[in-house]
């Protein structure tokens, strides 16, 4: 069952050196319960898109100019500003990259977690104080009680994601959209955070959007991928698929320019060059005509620099916005 | 690549002193390198991995020599640059160059592309006027810059140009050794891709030799021949890089070797080990063996003995009492 569905967003920034088309007509369904990654590189509009669906882009910046957001069949691009704060944090929560800046360095930990409670579900001082305590040992932070009263400060950076965890999920969202939660944290705290996030998933059936550049975050963690390139979408398939075949030049470019850990280690000594993808991302505040991947792409056609793709399955077994789709795979195979 | 070490570094320690309270007095210090020695010959890359507090870009602040160590020697091609004064000090900086993690903030904003890569050919006079302007021209030509970008201002570079403008810097005084403080870790993948066949292409051409920072594994397997793993201020586990990837012998490198994610859904499944809890303060490392507080294979004794860094296999040296001399190197069983 389909709980949010996006359709052709789009987010611009008016800025003075031109409208900045950031995200340029995203669409895509999350069911209940399932993890959806989205991933791309700097400046690819995969937080915009986070930030569109909870409504946070500042007006005097920018603003949704298209598109369609519902979530269990309410329309969200339209709702009154007093309705959309009672969908932030209650039906939709949100978890940041760097929990050092978005806790509140002048309140405690127990009264993070309980204002949003109390706000939210109308629970009393006091047993919004439990739920908070409950909501620290559900993350499993030690010593639970004696935490709720410190600040964030007092913290590790492992703990302060966990407590934006605990914040996240204390009314039991619908939808948890998790941006680039690990990155600023260290590869064995990354994999006790993942890990947390998924189990809780499980134990409270909330769907996840997982942004984030890591390809390896991705193919441990989602079930579902969306690929994003200067605003717009590329590709989108299940993990298994995306990573066992992905169809379109940027995927296929990006993940053949990643070191691996995991493959066979050479001759000490011989270090194979990786692939490059040439070139750099296109600048978005000039408009983008055809394919935005056009300039770098090595099986670019005439075609491309004038149409831009449509991202659709009937090239191949997943949807790919690439006129060429057919001609990569034959490739690849 | 050739035998001789152009880099020796032995038993180099770091307290940092730490004040606090009302008067700032001395509350004690932080034992940021613990001892650590190692040596990288010409043309070989050293990579140093660990996680954040570890150590590993206080080694290479003072490889640099720009903080002095409390005690150990820096040996750079057969001289001792422990202890010398900072005008002896002088014709050895030349050799040793860094290329830093944030090609945003390690640029002069006012200076012009040609002047950051020109100005040290004067300083070490190397070269000046003509043949300078030629030696810019040809450097930018080498790391991939096109020409007229030599009159530009680092503003008008994208992370990537800026990186390989750091990379030319570095270049244009002829050194032996480059410190690569996680050199692209900021930059996205697309891009690190170039940065990182760059690197190793000059490495092969000039027999640089480089001292790789870095937290990413995938990214320090790829450019080292060697690496070494630190865990509070030591170097718990040094080895060539196959040996490290096909047998970790530390248990904290298993499980860093473990918790790096990998790009392939089908692996997903793979039993793991998660390091539970957080890395210690290094102001009260713990005592014995700085790990034993998070290792799954800690016996009784590692409370109390700090094991010793030891070659158990040739060139594969490990710090860990389950892993003495002689002993067995097949995966160790969890103690009860």
């Amino acid at each position: 069952m389909t709980l949010l569905q996006v359709r052709d967003l789009k987010t611009h920034f008016f800025t003075a050196d031109g409208i900045v088309r950031a995200v340029d007509g995203i669409s895509f369904d999350l069911a209940a319960g399932e993890t959806l990654g989205i991933v791309g590189e700097s400046g690819c509009g995969k937080s915009v898109t986070a930030l569109s669906i909870l409504r946070l882009i500042a007006p005097e910046t920018g603003r949704i100019v298209g598109g369609s957001i519902m979530l269990d069949g309410q329309e969200l691009t339209t709702l009154p500003i007093e309705a959309m704060r009672a969908v932030r944090g209650r039906r939709i929560a949100m978890i940041f990259q760097e929990p050092m800046t978005s806790l509140n360095p002048v309140l405690t930990v127990g009264t993070q977690i309980a204002e949003s409670v109390q706000r939210h579900l109308g629970l009393s001082r006091r047993a919004a104080w439990d739920r908070a305590h409950e909501m620290l040992e559900l993350v499993r932070i030690a010593d639970a009680r004696r935490r709720l009263s410190e600040y964030p400060h007092q913290l590790s950076g492992g703990m302060r994601q966990r407590v934006m965890i605990a914040i996240a999920l204390c009314c039991d969202p619908q939808v948890l959209i998790a941006d680039e939660p690990t990155t600023a944290l260290d590869v064995t705290i990354q994999a006790q955070i993942l890990d947390l996030m998924l189990e809780l998933k499980e134990k409270l059936g909330s769907a996840i959007i997982l942004i984030t550049h890591d390809l390896g975050v991705v193919a441990e963690t989602c079930e579902r991928v969306l690929v994003m390139y200067a605003g717009r979408m590329v590709e989108q398939a299940t993990a298994g698929e995306l990573f066992g075949r992905p169809l379109h030049p940027y995927t296929r470019g990006l993940l053949r320019a990643l070191p691996r850990a995991d493959d066979e280690v050479g001759v000490a000594g011989i270090r194979p060059k990786l692939a490059e993808i040439p070139g750099i991302v296109p600048a978005l505040n000039r408009p983008i005509v055809g394919c935005a991947f056009a300039p770098r792409c090595r099986y670019v056609v005439d075609l491309c620099r004038t149409t831009a793709p449509a991202l659709t399955a009937a090239n191949g077994p997943h949807p790919v916005a690439c006129w060429e789709a057919q001609r990569v795979a034959e490739e690849a195979a | 690549m050739s035998a001789a070490a152009i880099l020796e570094v032995h038993d180099l320690v770091k307290h940092f002193p730490v004040a606090g309270g009302l008067l700032q007095r001395r509350k004690g210090v932080v034992k940021a390198v613990d001892g650590v020695s190692f040596t990288i010959r010409r043309g070989e890359t050293l990579g140093l991995v660990g996680e954040s507090g570890c150590g590993k870009t206080t080694v290479s602040r003072l490889v640099l020599k720009l903080i002095e160590p409390t005690a150990g020697r820096i040996v750079l091609g057969g001289v001792e640059v422990t202890g010398l004064s900072p005008a002896q000090m002088w014709e050895h900086r030349r050799r040793v160059q860094i290329v830093f993690q944030d090609p945003y903030s390690s640029l002069n904003p006012r200076l012009s592309a040609g002047t950051i890569v020109g100005e040290p050919m004067e300083n070490f006079r190397i070269a000046t006027g003509k043949d300078k302007e030629r030696r810019v021209t040809e450097l930018f030509a080498r790391v991939g810059l096109r020409a007229e970008s030599i009159s530009r201002y680092p503003h008008e570079f994208s992370g990537g140009q800026r990186q390989r403008l750091g990379i030319a810097k570095a270049l244009s005084v002829n050194p032996d050794v480059i410190v690569a403080d996680e050199p692209v870790s900021a930059l996205d993948v697309s891009v690190r891709a170039q940065v990182l066949n760059l690197m190793i292409a000059l490495q092969d051409e000039l027999e640089l030799a480089y001292l790789f920072v870095s937290h990413d594994l995938a990214v320090v397997r790829h450019v080292s021949h060697r690496i070494a793993v630190m865990y509070l201020g030591r170097i718990v586990e040094l080895a060539d890089k196959r040996a490290l990837f096909e047998t970790p012998l530390h248990p904290y490198s298993e499980a860093l070797l473990a918790a790096a994610p990998v790009p392939d859904a089908a692996r997903r499944k793979r039993k793991r080990v998660i390091l539970q809890g957080d890395v210690p303060s290094p102001m009260r490392p713990p005592s014995g063996c700085r790990f034993h507080t998070r290792c799954a294979y800690a016996m009784p004794e590692c409370k109390v003995t700090d094991p010793p860094l030891l070659e158990v296999a040739p060139g594969h040296q490990v710090a860990c009492l389950r892993r003495p001399i002689g002993g067995d190197l097949a995966p160790l069983a969890r103690s009860g």
